[in-house]
């Protein structure tokens, strides 16, 4: 995911900044001078120009354009892909510098002349947050995709390993207007554990979907404890479906008793089905939006 | 996420010297330690530190059954060497600006040891101390902090990666 980004002037002045998750209340230009001034004695004493900041939790990647007027920052979750990110600063840079060079160079300081970038930088530089659905075969991923519309799309990641995801649009979250919804059988991670790291690592939710029977818990839950150390930084939760089947599923309650995570009770075939996921979903990821 | 607040951290060390620093502590069994070298800055009237260099002299080691005069007894190797780093770099604002130590397997913390070092040698509000565990692949920075109990407090850090000239 990536926060937030910034554009500053070479003499620390911020011309721009988008938020996208987190804290919006808090002064910009307060941060944007603090990441200046140790740009400058950095690169004095460092004998190269910084790259990037690795905090904890969280990268801040810097870039100049090529005449060094300004510094371009995307600050983004630590588990996203450098070679993304270098994209996003790269085609950040280009789109600025193309519409606004002339207005940027005689600037008078108006930060206002730039705010109809953000049309650009919500439609091309916003990484969507990732959901994981994670289950074994028949316990309702591929339908609770189908819920929403567009398409599904199967893509290779880096390690070859075919991948089925859904770009969701959201309506009612302040921030976040679409996510990537991506969909993973347990026995493929299983088999080929090492396989599916990059998925798994560059996750930010993760539901592990059950069908609330005995034995699926149990294998889903051994499944769950021998990934958890991959799964840190993502949020986990259990979707336990089947809850119309009374009489063979478990209850959420005891359900997140076994497996340590907030889980919610689901029926995917219910008349209801779309808006209770659709509810589930605004939840989780409006977590995200407070972290 | 309070960007304010988990941005303007206290301390800022290259990725090469933090790697350096494991490399080496990974190919000890016995503790061993050396200098933190770097600037300091101030913005805003806060100190900032920014270690750029180690210092490690092979055969120094460091260890409870060592008195802290053992560690005064080889700084004036360290000195030497510090007076030639900061020759070769060519920055004469270049200061020590703490101490690095391994601790393998035991995890990382000051002991009193380790306090005794900090409040003796390395006592100046802005130094500290980075302790590192090779074997749980965990590395610390701690301060000087009397306020509290224990006397020392964790600082957090972030790493700088540079596009080299």
């Amino acid at each position: 995911m990536i926060y937030k980004v910034m554009i500053i002037k070479a003499s620390g002045i911020l011309c721009y900044s988008k938020t996208f998750y987190g804290e919006d209340k808090i002064d910009d230009d307060f941060i944007s001078g603090f990441l200046t001034a140790i740009l400058d004695i950095s690169e004095k004493i460092g004998g190269g120009e910084i790259r990037s900041l690795n905090f904890r939790n969280f990268n801040i990647n810097y870039s100049y354009d090529d005449d060094k007027f300004c510094i371009f920052i995307i600050v983004a979750d630590i588990n996203d892909l450098e070679e993304e990110l270098g994209d996003k600063i790269k085609l950040l840079k280009i789109e600025f510098m193309k519409q606004f060079r002339e207005a940027f160079i005689n600037w008078d300081g108006n930060i206002s002349k730039f705010e109809k970038f953000d049309a650009f930088t919500e439609k091309y530089i916003y990484l969507p947050p990732k959901i994981l659905l994670i289950g074994e075969d028949g316990v309702g991923k591929t339908t609770i995709l189908d819920l929403f519309p567009g398409e599904l799309i199967i893509e290779l990641d880096d390690d070859m390993n075919e991948v089925i995801q859904k770009s969701i649009k959201l309506t009612n979250l302040k921030r976040i207007k679409k996510c990537l919804i991506r969909e993973l059988n347990i026995e493929d991670l299983i088999n080929n554990p090492k396989g599916y790291n990059q998925i798994l690592e560059s996750a930010d939710i993760v539901c592990f979907v059950t069908n609330s029977g005995a034995s699926n818990l149990s294998r889903t839950r051994n499944y769950y404890l021998s990934i958890e150390a991959k799964l840190e930084r993502a949020n986990c939760y259990v979707i336990a479906n089947f809850q119309d089947m009374k009489n063979i599923s478990f209850e959420p309650e005891k359900i997140e008793e076994l497996f340590g995570l907030i889980t919610y009770g689901y029926s995917a075939i219910s008349m209801n089905a779309k808006e209770q996921i659709n509810s589930i979903l605004l939840e989780v990821l409006g977590k995200i939006i407070m972290e | 996420m309070n960007f304010e607040k988990d941005i303007i951290f206290p301390v800022y060390i290259y990725q090469d010297v933090i790697e350096n620093i494991k490399n080496l502590c990974s190919k000890s069994e016995s503790e061993i330690f050396g200098y933190l070298i770097g600037s300091i800055f101030i913005w805003k009237q806060i100190i900032y530190l920014i270690i750029a260099e180690s210092l490690f002299i092979e055969g120094a080691v460091h260890s409870d059954k060592y008195s802290t005069s053992q560690i005064k007894g080889t700084a004036g190797e360290y000195q030497k060497e510090f007076q030639n780093l900061k020759k070769l770099k060519g920055d004469f604002n270049l200061r020590i600006v703490g101490w690095w130590h391994s601790h393998p397997d035991f995890g990382c913390f000051l002991s009193s040891t380790d306090l005794l070092t900090q409040k003796s040698f390395f006592y100046k509000p802005y130094q500290v101390a980075l302790v590192v565990d090779p074997i749980r692949n965990e590395f610390e920075f701690f301060a000087i902090d009397n306020s509290i109990k224990k006397g020392y407090k964790p600082r957090s850090y972030a790493i700088i990666r540079i596009n080299k000239h």
